[in-house]
């Protein structure tokens, strides 16, 4: 991965957000206060300005990484349009969203209250190239908040090869229908991709009959379309 | 999370000086102590208001000073400029024997001196106010976007700090060089 690459094309974004121009009166050399200082300092944004911080340079984001941040729930998400969602297990009334929309014009923060549930979105405008952005983003957070995917929903064929090369375990998997165009593609879905939780496949667009008669190690298996799911798979799943 | 921790522990320390509000308690009549800053003004300071600095409290303590001699002699703190020590000061004073509250409103407000104030808090090793400074160090920059971030903190670009990196090797370079000379020539 580059990581320079990454964070040019994710700054070039965040680049947007700059809406108000008036130069700041107060400033302060952050780069220049003792270590641990600087570390408190950082402890105090919240998710999203810690990840806006960590895109700023690779020094910004090296020093977030010498924060020993709880493990956060990260989970790709597709509804009506494609979001990232972060939680920390401890607190889960408090999620971050990084959301891509196709209708915005502009990136925008916004916050949302449902019941005791607060919601922080970093809104950025889905460009066309959203996918490539994701990924980018997830492959960042991972890489600095130290935490893995936690759930995704698939819903476009390159995320299944880049999750399989990225993480080989993940809790809840979802993929939507007509996403695996083939054989070759569920196999290798089932021999290198271990669901621990909840495994949701959608129908399987292809002409070809086929079975499967291994078990699918997961704890929770929806299945849309089963037909090619067979009895043994069934009696030898736990 | 680490302000409540700090909260409890440095409270417990300053519980005596509250305690002559008692009838049976006797009346102890309070030391005082001296520092001054870079401007040489001196400060008198209670060691009660003290007790908030780690550095000073362990001074005071490893000295043993009857307040004849803290007179004569002020703690000197030639690093702090003397309008900082006064703010460190005063709050060490407003906060004598209490636990600084989470929204502490008695703090310094002045953005423009947060980096001198920061680094004296550290040196003196006033953990509560340093928790609050942090903070404020951090709410500089709520809300605020990536530039915007980037201007209040003065992070520099990748490009920038390269360049610094290069630039403070040369230095180095320089200087080693510098020195393997004088060795040589203090040989000769």
């Amino acid at each position: 991965m580059s990581v320079n690459g990454t964070e040019m094309a994710l700054l070039q974004r965040f680049g947007q957000l700059n809406i108000r121009k008036k130069s700041p009166k107060s400033r302060i050399p952050l780069f220049k206060l003792p270590q641990l200082v600087l570390l408190e300092c950082i402890e105090n944004l919240d998710v999203l300005e810690i990840l806006i911080f960590s895109l700023l340079s690779k020094r910004a984001k090296s020093t977030v990484k010498l924060i020993r941040w709880n493990p956060l729930d990260l989970r790709l998400k597709f509804e009506d349009d494609t979001h990232i969602c972060l939680k920390f297990p401890s607190d889960p009334s408090r999620e971050w969203v990084v959301d891509y929309d196709k209708e915005s014009s502009y990136p925008y923060f916004q916050s949302t209250l449902k019941g005791p549930n607060v919601s922080r979105h970093l809104v950025l405008k889905d460009n066309g190239n959203a996918m490539g952005e994701i990924k980018q983003m997830i492959e960042h957070i991972c890489e600095v908040f130290r935490s893995s995917i936690c759930g995704i929903d698939i819903f476009e064929e390159s995320l299944i090869e880049w999750v399989i090369n990225l993480q080989s375990t993940i809790q809840y998997v979802s993929i939507n229908d007509d996403i695996i165009i083939s054989v070759q593609t569920l196999n290798r879905i089932f021999k290198n991709l271990k669901v621990t939780e909840f495994f949701r496949l959608g129908s399987i667009k292809t002409d070809q009959k086929f079975e499967i008669t291994e078990p699918i190690p997961s704890r929770l298996v929806t299945i849309y379309k089963s037909y090619w799911f067979t009895l043994p798979a069934i009696l030898n799943g736990n | 999370m680490s302000s409540t921790e700090q909260g409890t522990s440095s409270a417990a320390p300053a519980e005596p000086t509250t305690a002559p509000e008692s009838a049976a308690a006797p009346e102890v009549p309070e030391s005082f102590y001296y520092v001054h800053g870079k401007d040489k003004v001196v400060h008198k300071v209670s060691a009660g208001a003290l007790q908030h600095s780690a550095l000073i409290h362990g001074m005071i303590s490893n000295l043993g000073y009857t307040e004849e001699q803290a007179k004569a002699n002020p703690f000197p703190f030639e690093n702090i400029d003397g309008d900082i020590l006064q703010m460190v000061v005063d709050w060490c004073n407003q906060h004598k024997g209490k636990p600084t509250p989470p929204e502490d409103t008695n703090l310094p407000k002045q953005k423009e001196k947060l980096f001198d104030l920061v680094l004296a808090v550290n040196y003196l090793e006033i953990k509560e106010l340093l928790t609050y400074c942090c903070k404020q160090v951090a709410m500089m920059v709520k809300g605020k976007s990536p530039e915007e971030i980037r201007e209040i903190w003065m992070i520099p670009t990748d490009a920038e700090d390269e360049a610094a990196e290069k630039e403070a090797k040369k230095r180095a370079g320089k200087e080693a060089a510098g020195e393997t000379a004088a060795a040589a020539g203090d040989a000769k």
